[in-house]
């Protein structure tokens, strides 16, 4: 057969494979430098993942736990226990974490050419290639595809979950498998514990006539969907199942009193309140401002200039909103619909401002919004050769931000977000293992669990260090000691205690607030290194003690009822 | 019936209703009179060439005239001298990021074209779209920009949040009805209020004709879909 003709009648085939290449190579490509560093709560999934591994136990001593305590978020489950294999094979290492996240970002691109696949207007499959390429180069996609994230091994199944909704339309056993997947998805991240259901509840009811015929499949897919749920339903009222929504909730109390302001005078204010703060959380994650150019104001989650969206893309939206307008008695167009509006509700919920986390799915869909746009535009254009420059040029404004933003920017200037320095400190304390470190753990109490990953820190000893206290009450004592002294080989993670530290034998570390110049000369600290970002700041500095100098000043702090000099001879 | 229900619907009724309910509206007459009569007129205009079946090019010129004047106007007074200049923090982190870029891309960020871009045009391009993109968002005229309120700006509610609902049915009803004067008048303003100062007393003052124009098309069809309901 002719190369040509092989061409033609394979083109779909052929250039699904390129974008799938695409989006392979964009999320694979050097993993473990960029992002530089390991964010905390990436290596507490991984050390507990390790922990499970070695020890069938997590890093507190809890055997297979529904939630993990971690630092008193009480994780959802499914990203650690997935990346037990990951670990087995290639140890505990940054790539070995982030690489479930990798796979899941690989397959949300490939499961959403069949989600569009389904749209009646998507002819000789253009549509879905197009919503398959947009979802492969959108920043959010193959930014959150880097990091071991939860959430996005939860929009994965959601996806998945949503196209196997759409197909028991016509398949209703189907049914049943979607409330399966829908539900595993609920211990992939927090948020699915409220979309899920929203979403299947509201599917069934969107095409409640669809399904009179099908009592049964109904009724077997909510006995499934509820089933899969016991174990979290065991623990819903337990402090832990319900900790972090505490944390982040607005129609508390104590919110409502330092937060309400005029509301607190008049009648049902705390409830007009609650309204209002809704209303306003749900319309800033679809305000233009925040998708296409404001990023995320937290750095872990976001890249330096760059939001959810390349700017460019508001245009095209405009034309995507008015072809969804346009079809949306399309049962596939609506099911969008629906996930679109529901997907913001779980965020809403919150009060940080903008929790990019929390709505992967929203910008999932409205990356198919965008490709329906550009459809539209491309549509308009006749001729092929304009239309092929077109998507060049799109190809070429995108890869240029997302180039200089990530892969320069991001790499400089959130560095020290992902704990960077921190990574170097414990390979020097590696270096000088016959010594004793004090790493001041003030600020970032989590700090302990980097130093746990990176020195592949036997599980067991550290569950021994947990008291039986936290054990016995693991879901229900939440609290998060910020004080808690971790002792990891040669290192201490603990907030610096100047009344008895400075008299032993030790190096202290810490960062620029912890130490300062008039502590380092009261206590008669020898500067040993910095640790500098990559901009050459100085981050953390490391001091050695001098207990003898210390001891023949003389003076002896106030409160210590037993001399340490004395103590220590 | 029908006449009190055709008045209750008039869109030229409903636009006075809500100018008059808006803080906004209010705040612009005691700050600047002549302002606020131009946000009445250019409302009343909008709505008409918004809601007419056939072109009126004599409206649309008056329209946009009135709307380039106005703009000139408020640029003159009210120019963001900060879209070409740069605060001592972004100077800092300007000039960090042409180190970046130098040991990054080597040639292909030190020429001629790419400095020239970073150091002439890259700011104001940046702050220009940072202009527009705050002027775009919906929580600026409901929620005073809550949750996402922007440090050194005061913003205030606009409107009652209680118009958000008829904002959005409004936006619905231009997208379903292929509205692109409505598109090329927002795109304009869209386009002059950039140059315009974020800390301007009255804020995105231009945006307000629209605003007032989507909410009161989304309060006429609401409230021609509940009284169709009733009285049919």
């Amino acid at each position: 057969m002719h190369l040509k003709t092989f061409m033609n009648r394979h083109v779909s085939i052929i250039l699904w494979i390129i974008i799938l290449a695409i989006s392979f190579f964009l999320r694979f490509y050097n993993l473990e430098e960029i992002p530089n560093g390991l964010w905390v709560d990436e290596a507490v999934q991984g050390y507990n993942a390790y922990s499970l591994l070695l020890t069938g136990k997590d890093e507190y001593g809890k055997s297979f736990p529904v939630f993990f305590r971690s630092f008193g978020n009480f994780q959802s489950p499914l990203y650690t226990y997935l990346s037990i294999p990951s670990i087995y094979f290639f140890d505990l290492t940054v790539f070995a974490t982030r690489i479930l996240s990798v796979l899941a970002g690989c397959l949300t691109v490939l499961l959403t050419f069949f989600v569009v696949k389904e749209i009646k207007i998507n002819k000789s499959n253009q549509l879905a290639l197009l919503a398959t390429l947009i979802v492969a180069i959108s920043p959010w996609a193959i930014f959150f595809s880097r990091i071991a994230l939860e959430s996005n091994l939860a929009l994965t199944l959601v996806i998945l979950g949503t196209l196997i909704l759409i197909k028991s339309l016509k398949n209703p056993k189907l049914l049943i498998v979607a409330a399966g997947v829908l539900a595993l998805s609920t211990y992939a991240y927090h948020a699915e514990r409220i979309l899920a259901i929203l979403l299947f509840f509201g599917f069934l009811l969107l095409f409640r006539k669809n399904f009179l015929n099908n009592r049964k499949a109904v009724l077997f897919s909510i006995i499934l969907f509820i089933l899969i749920h016991i174990p979290q339903l065991e623990l819903i009222t337990s402090a832990g199942a319900n900790s972090r929504i505490n944390q982040v909730n607005y129609w508390s109390d104590n919110y409502f009193d330092q937060n309400g302001g005029a509301y607190k005078d008049i009648i049902f204010g705390k409830y007009f309140f609650i309204v209002k703060k809704f209303a306003s959380q749900y319309t800033t994650y679809l305000s233009p401002t925040n998708l296409f150019f404001r990023p995320d104001d937290q750095e872990v989650l976001s890249m330096p200039d760059m939001s959810i969206f390349y700017t460019w893309m508001i245009i095209p939206i405009i034309f995507g909103i008015r072809a969804v307008f346009k079809n949306r008695s399309d049962n596939t167009v609506k099911t969008l619909i629906l996930l679109l509006l529901l997907s913001p509700i779980p965020a809403s919920l919150t009060r940080e401002p903008f929790y990019t986390l929390r709505t992967l799915s929203l910008f999932w869909v409205i990356s198919l919004v965008i490709s329906f746009g550009i459809f539209e535009i491309l549509q308009k254009i006749r001729k092929r050769i304009f239309q092929f420059s077109l998507i060049c040029l799109i190809l070429l404004i995108s890869t240029v931000q997302f180039y200089i933003s990530y892969f320069i920017l991001f790499k400089y200037e959130r560095s020290e977000a992902f704990g960077a320095p921190y990574i170097e400190l414990i390979r020097k304390t590696k270096e000088l293992s016959f010594k004793d470190f004090l790493l001041d753990s003030q600020r970032t109490p989590s700090i302990y669990i980097l130093i746990a990953f990176f020195r592949k820190y036997d599980p067991s000893l550290l569950q021994a260090s947990i008291s039986d206290k936290i054990l016995n009450n693991y879901y229900t004592d939440v609290q998060f000691s910020e004080n808690r002294i971790v002792n990891l080989d040669n290192i201490r993670t603990m907030p610096i205690r100047w009344e008895d530290e400075i008299y032993e034998d030790k190096i202290i570390v810490g960062d620029l607030l912890a130490i300062s110049d008039q502590q380092v000369e009261e206590h008669k600290l020898t500067l040993l290194f910095d640790i500098k970002n990559v901009d050459g700041e100085v981050v953390l500095r490391a001091f050695q003690t001098n207990p003898t100098k210390k001891c023949k000043e003389g003076t002896v702090p106030s409160g210590i009822r037993e001399n340490p000099c004395i103590k220590k001879g | 019936m029908n006449r009190n229900l055709k008045l209750l619907t008039n869109r030229y009724i409903v636009l006075i209703v809500v100018i008059a309910l808006s803080f906004w509206f209010w705040k612009t007459v005691k700050a600047d009179f002549f302002i606020s009569m131009v946000v009445i007129f250019q409302s009343l205009l909008l709505l008409k060439f918004v809601s007419d079946q056939k072109f009126s090019s004599k409206l649309a010129v008056l329209l946009f005239t009135v709307l380039l004047f106005t703009g000139i106007f408020l640029i003159r007074n009210n120019l963001d001298n900060s879209l070409w200049v740069l605060n001592p923090t972004e100077r800092v982190r300007f000039d960090r990021r042409h180190y970046y870029f130098a040991e990054e891309l080597g040639k292909l960020y030190m020429n001629k074209f790419s400095l020239y871009y970073y150091t002439n045009l890259s700011t104001f391009l940046y702050k220009y779209q940072r202009n527009v993109f705050y002027n775009l968002d919906p929580n600026l005229y409901f929620f005073a920009s809550h949750p996402r309120e922007r440090s050194g700006i005061d913003s205030f509610e606009k409107y009652s949040p209680l118009f958000l609902p008829f904002f959005i049915l409004g936006t619905i009803w231009l997208f379903s009805n292929k509205s692109w004067k409505m598109f090329g008048y927002l795109s304009l303003v869209t386009v002059i209020s950039g140059f315009i100062s974020l800390n301007y007393k009255l804020g995105p003052i231009l945006f307000a004709p629209v605003v007032n124009v989507l909410i009161v098309l989304g309060l006429v069809t609401a409230l021609k879909y509940a009284f169709k309901n009733i009285y049919e």
